[in-house]
């Protein structure tokens, strides 16, 4: 939501920077005069009834916010700085620079730069680097432990599956490349406007686009079908808004377009920038200079709508774009499990330097204590024979053998850090997000969105998040507005039984029934007296109020067919919401905008056609937080009409005249907000003709001004918007989400604290709070709203005393509401953006921190997006808890990239959130699922992963390192170096993969229903460094037992080294796999494919392996398995190995469970008894109730 | 909201159907299966008290007499174990071992006579067994050319086989490096009660081995002929795939104290007579302490004699049952209903349980 959506026109931020024209002309408000009064009726209303030989119709307006657009047009860019584009002149304009033709490339590799770039790429990974030194070593004659092709194998098979995956990847990127280049689209040539294809526009070409087409590049508009040059513009592939924009041609180049002789002119532009709101050049056509704007372009990926067509100039094309500029990838954040993993990877790899050290300490001892038999030892002769003199063969002397020793263990113990380990996670990530983008939970009908993924590196994230941090508008609620009453001098029309009638109200329009797209509750004492027309004062109040909120807007009506010839729909299209909400309101009581153009506004007045002249429009700008419009009436009046937040809207009302009014209209007002209604206050003002001739001269001159355009309009905007009488105000519902009551009251329960961070007004938010649940009648408020810093501090200071109280008190007094947080009297904190400002300035941080951590619910009112952040940022520097930040539009923005986990709403406003975020998702009530469920199961998966790949690297190179005990310290490995390289690859990898992506320790069910169960992330009782220690303790009794129980049972025996090796092998091999399978909690038969598949797949390996003559081991499994003892020793390893294990698991589960283990064993045997009530309002959440 | 969902939700009668419809064909909406929405069918085994006292009682009653078997076979191998290398050098040389080993003018021959204490059953196999000497380090290891073993035409292929691989003249050695160049060389001749008994050498190296690691085409060559001689000397007419006593030498044990099948007596020696071995003494251990011993001993199912498999399994059986009681006392005594919702953690302890 946007920061300024309290106020209905809110949505006018500076995304829509607009008004043409410096030179606008005066005779169009005298011509349109002379044609006011003339009741439009029938046909001349569809069509526009100008004639374009005469005077042009223009626009008047101002708009505050385009005012940077203005005033950057103004300033002089300098020639280096710009490019160049000579209209309908492609060659001269692509002579002095090389611009960017039109043709696309997403994919990142051709087939040439493919390997380099690829491989570069991949060792951007440390793991790599950390594989490849470790193959580069094992090159070194003196250090080759493995043959060569093994040590590069493991790295080898890496980067090949990672190249094969982005080469797919790439691929598909090209391909869609390429049928976005070979579009077709119209392109001025030698005789008229021929196709040609996108790749081949180039930059100064004249391009005609017909209304549903999309742009192929950016172009500046030089005309369009509509004569004062308006284009309406579709931008829901650039940045999600799916309403209408407008873009405009300048006057002076429809003039020359019209005049059939071609165009020439000079554009000079800015150099292609990323912004898409901003553009700054000017154009020189007939030795005049005009200034462009972000208005007058029209950027790639737009869909031209309700426009027969447009012409334009290409500017920007291809890789240039605004379009192509943003197409950036996804942010990267780490998780926190990740790197609590790096600690102990920490750990990892001091044991891995122990290990060597201590081979290589024991390997100097030994070669000091035999120096004198080296030259006869015969498993060691120094000496080499060979040429005659002997001469020390592969000796060093004793310093450099320690160094090679040490260097040695290295490589054969590289696996001691889990390098593989990074890679699993990935693959495990992109299974979990599968599961995730697949959950039927997660979708959303309303807008038929899919749960989304844009970041893949924090899933485990939600299973530990502590903090969310929501947004109101759009994310709690709908941001669907819905006119709900109004309060008209000073009466309120909301008691009166309201009721949708059979199809609404409707006009009759040449047969056929035009009806407003939506239908609106009406109070029918209101229906009534708008009927009645304005005899009465009464009456007359009324039919003014509807007039305003039908005319007071920049919505455009649009008609659209049905499937029965005589309806025909309105819709209204527009930025703001409230706009929409307020016309269909003004609709159902009988004022119906018809026809919007840019002179004039058409309203049906209870059937009956009324044509108004626009002669000027104030838009919304941030600083008024009002707009208003002058119409010209079709009784000769002029009237000025002005609808804006209330604060902004009663320092500009006349207070003297009809004082009860106000204050009538002040408590409505307050009425309104404490029920969550959005309002609006509406006044309005008759010009006299002096009044009137002032302004427009005023603004003329403004609006030729060269310098300070913006300021100047707003100024002469504040002149006219004063002294108003008060017309009414209006109440507009944003309806709650589908289920948010109960998604925060899980959330809650599972521990997590909801802070609500709101543009809107306070009264606004409280009521919001109170119906969305967040706030309870049970809870102590503290509202802080400060205007300076020492009256911040003390109140702060105040309410921190306050919650100590209450929550100490209450902490004796026995609370049954335990399970919302904290024990006692909740608190909630309120605190609104002005109070923020000092809070977040410095000193006060901490005070804010220490009093919103002991509350349990904190709701931010009128806070700047910025603002959002910061708070965001307070949690996040003073805990190490997990915040989760979810919004909806750009002013969520800043608060998503801060959060720990971002997660978007792809709604109504917009993708920028989207685009921001970890995250995206339809709507708030999902997030229940997704951290209960998926972020529960995706925590455990991963933490348990984590341990289990330590623990499995561990357990192999410990078997080793036993083994180099009993070969004089020389590094010599039994086992097969084939086996060795396959056991982190191929021979334990997959199970893990799969148990991590697969298992579930409890159904989404039993989550549900016990949001509490949420709290194993917060304790972090799946990874942390008990777990991490008492593994690797089991991992040093499970190795001393693989390795001990085969030595003992062929010591003094004919055992050979290869055959014992592959006893070693087999026995890690079965033994982690079993390991898996008693921590496995779902057996499914993906599972079991997997687990025994593994076992099964390593025999066959080995003796593969052992069926290879020329290597050493040539049949030794085979004798192995002949003799008894084999079979034995493995049977006995792998019970021995398992049992402390085994025993520690019981006795824990037995004595010690912890919830997940209770809640798992209820599962199975089922007590059914207290699912009760909870269950019903879980379902709210899962399928919304039909309305 | 409309149930149809969605901004686009045409309120009047526009024929409802039809978008409807389409709706259904463009949305997204995951396709539902089991695997998707990660429902598959599966066990959920839970350690119940019934089932983990079931698998100790199991796992009790498979290992001990397993192991009571296997103690019961090696109790019925009968070995006779003789350390020689010290009592085999005559007394004037005890005090220079090496010097004695060294000489090639010693008598090597040495005859030692011990009583067989229990019948053994034919085949009775001989072994000689070595101590302290590391055939797994890594220098000895690596020191062999598998090329050349197998075939004539690698027969240059030494390059892996330093410090053995050519003779002074660059002639290559067949067999080449260290493993070979260290061939156990003492011999055995055995009599009981005077009348000399045969040593068959059949079957004493792998079949496997013989077919594809030695060549039948490949003979000795330069074979001990460099200045420091290592071992055994080979016959140069024998291919070596019948040169039984390298193969089964060339097959490098796991650990520093290894047997090796010298042959096999294929009669059966009685209890109580008396066994005569002529020892020819060769092979030089003295250099670095080795000791060398002559090992007599029949066989069975679980291989030679050694009690340490048969001691770990009646250990684990008995632990099992041990456990198995002990779990059961502590069900009884500390009995706790699986899936008893009283014992969450926000049940048992209702305030402060978030902190």
């Amino acid at each position: 939501m946007r920061m300024d959506s309290n106020n209905p026109l809110g949505n006018h931020t500076n995304t829509e920077p607009t008004l043409n024209s410096s030179s606008r002309r005066s005779t169009s408000s005298v011509q349109s005069r002379a044609s006011r009064g003339n009741s439009v009726s029938g046909k001349s209303v569809s069509g526009v009834s100008f004639d374009l030989s005469g005077a042009r119709p223009v626009r008047h307006g101002s708009r505050g916010a385009e005012s940077d657009g203005f005033s950057m047009s103004q300033r002089e860019l300098s020639d280096e700085d710009a490019r160049l584009i000579y209209i309908n002149d492609p060659e001269k304009s692509n002579e002095r620079y090389e611009f960017a033709g039109n043709t696309v490339r997403t994919g990142k590799y051709s087939i040439l730069t493919f390997l380099p770039r690829n491989l570069f790429e991949q060792f951007h990974r440390i793991a790599y680097i950390y594989f490849l030194v470790i193959a580069i070593l094992n090159q070194l004659p003196q250090l080759a432990v493995f043959g060569r092709t093994t040590s590069v194998l493991p790295l080898a098979i890496v980067l090949l599956v990672t190249a094969i995956k982005d080469a797919y990847e790439d691929w598909r990127r090209h391909r869609s490349d390429q049928i976005e280049n070979n579009r077709m689209a119209r392109v001025l040539g030698d005789d008229g406007f021929q196709e040609k294809k996108w790749k081949n526009i180039r930059v100064g070409e004249i391009i005609k686009i017909s209304a549903n087409d999309t742009l192929p590049c950016d172009t500046v508009l030089l005309s369009t079908s509509d004569p004062t040059g308006v284009a309406y513009v579709q931008t829901i592939n650039l940045d999600g808004e799916s309403n209408l924009k407008t873009r405009y041609a300048r006057q002076e180049t429809i003039l020359r377009m019209s005049q059939k002789e071609g165009m020439s002119g000079l554009i000079k532009c800015e150099k292609p920038s990323r912004n898409i709101y901003g553009f700054q050049g000017n154009m020189e056509v007939d030795g005049k200079r005009l200034s462009l704007g972000p208005s007058n372009i029209v950027l790639r990926g737009c869909e031209l709508k309700n426009t027969a067509w447009a012409i334009g100039v290409a500017v920007y094309c291809g890789r240039e774009t605004k379009a192509m500029l943003n197409n950036s990838g996804a942010p990267s954040k780490r998780s926190r499990l990740e790197a609590y993993m790096n600690r102990e990877t920490l750990f990892l790899s001091l044991f891995l330097i122990s290990l060597c050290t201590i081979v290589s300490v024991l390997a100097a001892v030994w070669l000091r204590r035999h120096r004198d038999e080296l030259d006869y030892l015969p498993y060691y002769r120094r000496k080499s024979y060979a040429s005659g003199k002997p001469k020390n063969y592969n000796y060093y002397g004793w310093g450099w053998e320690i160094v090679f020793t040490f260097l040695m263990s290295v490589i054969v113990f590289q696996i001691m850090i889990p390098i593989s380990l990074y890679i699993s996670m990935e693959l495990v990530r992109v299974g979990q997000a599968y599961f995730m983008i697949q959950d039927n939970k997660l979708y959303d009908e309303a807008s038929n969105s899919r749960f989304q993924c844009r970041a893949l590196n924090i899933n485990e994230d939600l299973g530990q998040i502590k903090y969310v941090f929501s947004d109101k508008t759009g994310t709690l609620t709908e941001n669907k507005m819905e006119f709900q009453c109004a309060s008209i001098w000073g009466v309120d029309y909301r008691g009166g039984t309201t009721c949708v009638q059979g199809d609404g109200y409707s006009v009759q329009v040449d047969g056929q029934v035009w009806r407003p797209k939506m239908k609106v509750k009406a109070d029918l004492e209101l229906e009534r007296l708008s009927k009645s027309g304005k005899q009465t004062e009464e009456g007359k109040h009324i039919h003014d109020f509807f007039l305003a909120l039908a005319a007071c807007n920049t919505i455009v009506p649009i008609v659209v067919d049905t499937s029965d010839p005589a309806v025909r729909l309105i819709d209204y299209q527009g930025e703001s919401p409230d706009e929409q909400a307020l016309v269909y309101a003004a609709a159902a009581y009988g004022f119906m905008l018809m026809e919007r153009t840019s002179g004039h506004i058409v309203i049906d007045v209870h059937g009956e056609r009324q044509r108004f002249d626009v002669l000027g429009l104030h838009e919304f700008d941030s600083d008024r937080k009002r707009m208003s419009v002058i119409l010209g009436c079709p009784d000769d009046t002029v009237k000025v009409f002005v609808k804006g937040a209330d604060t902004s809207m009663f320092s500009v009302i006349d207070k003297f005249s009809n004082m009860n009014i106000i204050r009538a209209t002040e408590s409505h007002l307050h009425n309104f907000s404490s029920v969550g209604l959005r309002t609006l206050v509406v006044g309005m003002r008759d010009l006299n003709g002096s009044e009137f001739e002032q302004w427009k001269f005023a603004f003329e001159t403004a609006s030729t001004a060269l310098i300070g355009r913006a300021a100047l309009l707003r100024k002469i905007a504040s002149n006219i918007e004063n002294n108003l009488s008060i017309l009414g105000a209006s109440g507009i519902e944003d309806k709650l989400q589908q289920g948010v009551p109960e998604a925060i009251e899980s959330l809650r329960m599972a521990g997590i604290k909801v802070w609500v961070l709101t543009g809107d007004k306070q009264e606004t938010a409280i009521s919001i709070g109170y119906s969305s649940k967040l706030l309870t009648s049970n809870m102590t408020q503290i509202i802080i709203n400060n205007n300076s810093k020492e009256s911040c501090k003390k109140s702060l200071e105040d309410a921190i005393v306050t919650s100590k109280t209450l929550m100490t008190q209450s902490g004796v007094s026995q609370n049954t509401e335990g399970i919302s947080g904290t024990a006692g009297t909740p608190v909630a904190l309120i605190i609104d953006g002005t109070s923020l400002v000092y809070v977040l300035d410095g000193e006060l941080e901490e005070q804010l921190f220490q009093l919103a951590s002991g509350c349990s619910v904190v709701l931010c009112c009128r806070v700047a997006p910025l603002q959002k952040a910061g708070i965001v940022a307070l949690i996040k520097k003073r805990t190490d808890d997990m915040t989760l930040a979810i919004g909806d539009g750009a002013n969520d923005v800043s608060m998503i990239q801060m959060a720990d986990v971002g997660i978007g709403i792809s709604g109504q406003e917009g993708r920028q959130a989207v685009m921001a975020s970890d995250f995206a998702m339809g709507q708030f009530r999902f997030l229940v699922p997704l951290l209960l469920v998926h972020g529960h199961w995706n925590y455990q998966r991963m933490g348990y992963m984590i341990l289990y790949n330590f623990y499995r690297n561990a357990v192999f190179v410990l078997v080793l390192f036993w083994y180099v005990l009993y070969t004089c310290f020389s590094v010599t490995t039994a086992i097969n170096e084939w086996n060795s390289v396959l056991y982190s690859v191929v021979y334990s990898s997959v199970p893990t993969i799969v148990v991590a992506i697969l298992d579930k320790d409890l159904s989404s069910r039993t989550l549900l229903k016990h949001p509490q169960l949420y709290g194993s992330g917060h304790r972090q009782e799946c990874y942390n460094s008990k777990l991490f220690w008492l593994t690797m303790l089991d991992t040093l009794w499970q190795s001393a037992v693989i390795f001990f129980v085969p030595l003992f049972a062929y010591r003094r025996s004919v055992v050979d080294g290869s055959g014992i090796g592959d006893l070693w092998t087999l026995a890690v091999v079965i033994l982690v796999n079993i390991h898996l399978a008693m921590d496995v909690i779902r057996w499914t038969w993906i599972v079991h494919a997997a687990i025994w598949g593994s076992i099964v797949a390593t025999c066959i390996c080995v003796i593969i392996i052992d069926a290879i003559p020329s290597l050493r081991g040539y049949w030794a499994i085979f004798h192995m398995a002949k003799m008894g003892s084999f079979w034995l020793c493995l049977l006995c390893i792998l019970v021995a190995a398992v049992l402390p294990r085994f025993v520690v698991k019981v006795l824990y589960q037995y004595l010690t469970p912890c919830d997940v283990q209770i809640a798992r064993e209820a599962e199975k045997f089922g007590y059914s008894r207290e699912l009760g009530g909870m269950q019903i309002e879980m379902n709210t959440i899962l399928e919304p109730r039909q309305r | 909201m409309d149930p149809n969902g969605g901004s686009s939700s045409a309120g009047a009668a526009d024929g409802a159907s039809d978008p409807a419809a389409a709706r259904r064909r463009h949305s997204k909406k995951p396709k539902y299966s089991r695997f998707t929405q990660q429902e598959l069918p599966a066990c959920k085994p839970i350690l119940t008290p019934g089932w983990v006292i079931s698998s100790f009682i199991f796992v009790g009653i498979i290992f001990i007499p397993i192991g009571l078997a296997s103690l019961f076979a090696s109790e019925r191998v009968v070995e006779i174990v003789h350390r020689y290398d010290k009592d085999c050098v005559p007394a004037s040389y005890r005090n220079d071992m090496l010097a004695y080993i060294q000489s090639n003018e010693t008598n090597k021959t040495c005859t030692r006579t011990f009583l067989v204490p229990k019948q053994m059953k034919s085949p009775v196999y001989i072994y000689y067994q070595l101590d302290n000497f590391y055939q797994n380090h890594r220098r000895y290891v690596k020191s062999r050319s598998d090329k050349q073993l197998r075939s004539r035409a690698s027969e240059n292929d030494t390059s892996s086989c330093d410090p053995e691989d050519v003779t002074a003249n660059k002639s290559a050695i067949v067999p080449c490096g260290l493993i070979a160049w260290s061939l156990f060389n003492d011999t055995y001749g055995f009599s009981v009660n005077n009348t000399l008994l045969g040593v068959s050498k059949k079957n004493i190296a792998w079949k496997s081995d013989q077919q594809h690691k030695f060549g039948s085409d490949v003979y000795p060559k330069n074979f001990q002929s460099g200045g420091l001689i290592g071992g055994a000397k080979l016959n140069s007419s024998i291919p070596l795939s019948q040169q039984v006593d390298l193969i089964v030498w060339m097959r490098t044990a796991a650990l520093p104290t290894f047997r090796k099948l010298y042959g096999k007596i294929e009669v059966d020696l009685e209890a109580n007579s008396e066994l005569t071995v002529v020892i020819e003494n060769n092979y030089n251990t003295y250099s670095f302490g080795g000791k060398k011993k002559l090992v007599l001993s029949t066989t069975s199912w679980i291989g030679g004699k050694n009690d340490f498999l048969g001691i770990a399994y009646i250990t684990l059986g008995g632990l099992s049952l041990f456990l198995a009681i002990s779990f059961l006392l502590i069900y009884i005594i500390k009995p706790r209903p699986l899936g008893d919702p009283t014992f969450l953690s926000w049940n048992r302890n209702p305030a402060g349980h978030f902190n």
